[in-house]
């Protein structure tokens, strides 16, 4: 059995290195140009090499996105954009345009067709393999069919799936809702999830009314059931959705296939599925996960029918500096509010998760407080086991 | 003056059609989407020697995503289409050139991923594996299809008139919606409602289609888009309102058209936005 590399979202430096550290086989990110995430902070050439670095020094890999819709305008900024990642020694570009697929092959670089193509077929496969593609980034609505069948077809080209995070509600690269709502191109990054928003539904001139209005929201996507048969059917890499997602979000998204993927890669007959891992997957995105459409099933479980809030989540307390295990003190920067009492939860690449009651709070001169309020507060924490700089806690998930 | 080109919902329609239309385009039971009309191949072969008759040209849109279980009964289609000499075969799934490629089939292609075809690298790219006409995006400028046709020998297809489809979605929402809420009511003409404005919206199995809540009506412009065909979707229009809107494009008859619908030029004068900082 081979195991799968996890990839990760990172949509700046800072949050490559946590992908890394919390446990990503590669991570991919967007460039000054030319990729579909136009409001994330994205990367500068020179912080891409940074990251790179940081990277290949620790044996992972950097895939950087390509996959706008191209304009005329920016035909011209292809060939410079391939020739500096080539450069900086990216592992792999993500192109959904074949016109940019072929200069990126002909240039030497690794190509992964992107998920905006909405590959779905083996016929499909073999256009893109037989151009010198190494790997596809499968559709969002591919079924185990699909999946196994590419497999079967074509057992050299690498397919990646997405295994976890937000579901367009259309087809990738069939929607252009914001483009007509808001006048921002989805399709070059500025989509304004207008398959959020609410709508009313009519039949002629009735109106059809449920108890919560009509919308195309999505739940988010979560395979953290499916993953032994995901294994199984030997797809290369697994992906996790989100560039805008925060460090606590990818850290902890990661924290948890990390261990899901290890644990049944070591011994698959005793691997379990773990429900409290699909708990803390789903309070960490405050949203409703389900399998989506890998099992063929697709019904109205799979959206949001319950005019939800989008309520942000306050259970990422603080980020530990460092740890004196002299005193049992760790050097802690808050992220959210937290006091004396509080059930909570530490965890990180090294250190398994624990829980403990807050007993002890000290602040930057010594003295000892109850409450940690103020944003980016340091202060020491008592900690009842060995705790290690980047270890995060969160509010206790019940 | 640029061809017309329209597309064919019901056999019923095309006698009316006739005298204004160059170009049909059609599609098949199982393999179309984005209302192009739904015919099996045995009416399809009696359509293709009618319109062959007429001198008119003919194109048939396989433009759905293709899944595994499509595979096999899109290759016995194209095989037959193959066999009735037509002008293109409209795509937006690779696994349709990579099938004419494998087959060695000669029909020239129709590269139809609507909202990718939006520059003049691409096109060359696809004009070398015998797709031969792009439908342009509608979400491109005047200023950018005059740029690609100056780059490109793609002959270009540019929607005038018409709802333009904006969401294409393989989730049954409007079933869903009514499960959900045990709606018992069965409806057509559905459509959705957001600040006063209608778009329509279609569920067919099980993919969702929505659609823009103006008519696009771009006879202003059409002269100077340079294109090789203008393109008439008669989605939800009359009938008889439809058959009027291509006498007066073809005649000419601006003001005509203006009583039926008003002009509207879509994105052809206004560049979409980019990046959120930009607006």
């Amino acid at each position: 059995m081979k195991k799968p590399e996890l990839l990760a979202p990172a949509g700046d430096l800072e949050r490559l290195k946590w992908a890394i550290d919390y446990g990503a086989d590669a991570v991919y990110i967007g460039g000054p140009s030319l990729g579909l995430r136009a409001n994330a902070k994205n990367f500068t050439f020179a912080e891409m090499e940074e990251g790179i670095k940081y990277a290949h020094e620790r044996g992972k890999r950097v895939h950087v996105t390509l996959n706008i819709v191209l304009h005329n305008a920016e035909v011209k900024e292809v060939d410079t954009t391939l020739e500096q990642l080539k450069r900086i020694d990216v592992d792999a570009v993500i192109v959904s345009d074949p016109a940019i697929i072929k200069k990126a092959i002909e240039k030497g670089l690794e190509v992964h067709v992107s998920t905006q193509q909405s590959t779905l077929n083996h016929e499909a496969c073999k256009w893109w393999y037989a151009m010198g593609v190494k790997r596809v980034v499968l559709g969002r609505e591919a079924t185990m069919r699909e999946i196994l069948e590419i497999k079967e077809k074509l057992p050299k080209l690498e397919i990646e799936c997405f295994i976890h995070g937000a579901m367009c509600a259309g087809v990738s690269g069939r929607c252009v809702l914001s483009n007509f709502f808001t006048n921002r191109d989805a399709n070059r990054g500025g989509c304004a999830q207008i398959c959020r928003w609410d709508f009313r539904l009519y039949a002629k001139n009735k109106e059809l009314k449920g108890e919560q209005p009509f919308t195309f929201c999505s739940k988010d996507l979560s395979m953290l059931s499916y993953l032994p048969q995901m294994i199984d059917a030997g797809i290369s890499s697994f992906k996790i959705e989100g560039r805008m997602r925060s460090i606590y979000y990818i850290a902890t998204v990661l924290n948890i296939y990390r261990k899901a993927i290890d644990g049944y890669c070591s011994n698959p007959k005793t691997y379990q599925y773990n429900q409290e891992f699909e708990k803390v997957l789903r309070n960490c995105a405050n949203r409703d996960s389900v399998v989506q459409f890998i099992n063929g099933v697709n019904d109205e479980n799979m959206g949001y029918y319950n005019g939800r809030e989008e309520i942000s989540n306050q259970d990422f307390l603080g980020v530990v500096l460092s740890y004196d295990s002299t005193t049992g003190f760790a050097l802690v920067e808050q992220r959210n509010y937290f006091s004396l009492q509080e059930e909570i939860e530490i965890f990180g690449p090294n250190t398994n998760v624990f829980s403990m009651t807050i007993e002890e709070i000290y602040d930057e001169e010594g003295n000892r407080i109850d409450v940690v309020r103020h944003p980016k507060q340091i202060v020491q924490l008592r900690v009842k086991k060995e705790v290690r700089a980047k270890d995060l806690i969160r509010r206790k998930i019940l | 003056m640029p061809k017309m080109m329209i597309t064919l919902k019901k056999k019923e329609m095309l006698p009316k059609t006739l005298p204004f239309v160059d170009a049909y385009l059609f599609g098949i039971e199982g393999f179309s989407v984005n209302e192009v009309g739904s015919f099996s191949i045995e009416e399809v072969k009696n359509l293709v020697s009618l319109l062959k008759e007429k001198k008119k040209q003919i194109f048939i849109s396989l433009n759905k995503n293709m899944f595994s279980k499509d595979l096999e009964p899109l290759e016995n289609v194209l095989e037959a289409i193959e066999k009735l000499h037509i002008d293109g075969i409209a795509f937006y799934d690779v696994s349709i050139p990579s099938i004419m490629k494998r087959r060695g089939f000669l029909t020239p292609l129709l590269w139809s991923q609507e909202h990718f075809t939006t520059n003049y690298a691409t096109m060359n790219y696809w004009h070398e594996f015998n797709v031969l006409y792009t439908q342009l995006s509608c979400e491109i400028t005047t200023e950018e299809i005059k740029e690609i046709r100056k780059n490109t020998n793609m002959k270009l297809i540019a929607q005038v008139f018409g709802y333009v489809p904006m969401f294409y979605s393989k989730r049954p929402f409007i079933s869903n919606y009514k499960k959900t809420f045990s709606i018992k009511e069965e409806g057509v003409n559905y459509f959705i409602e957001k600040a006063g404005e209608k778009y329509p919206i279609k569920e067919e199995g099980d993919s969702t289609e929505v659609y823009t809540s103006t008519v696009l009506n771009a006879y202003l412009e059409m002269e100077k888009l340079e294109v090789d065909y203008l393109f008439f979707s008669s989605f939800a229009i009359e009938e008889e309102k439809f058959i009027e809107v291509l006498r007066c494009y073809r005649e000419r008859d601006k003001e005509g058209l203006e009583k039926l619908y008003p002009f509207h030029n879509g994105f052809f004068n206004t560049k979409t936005v980019y990046r959120v900082r930009d607006l």
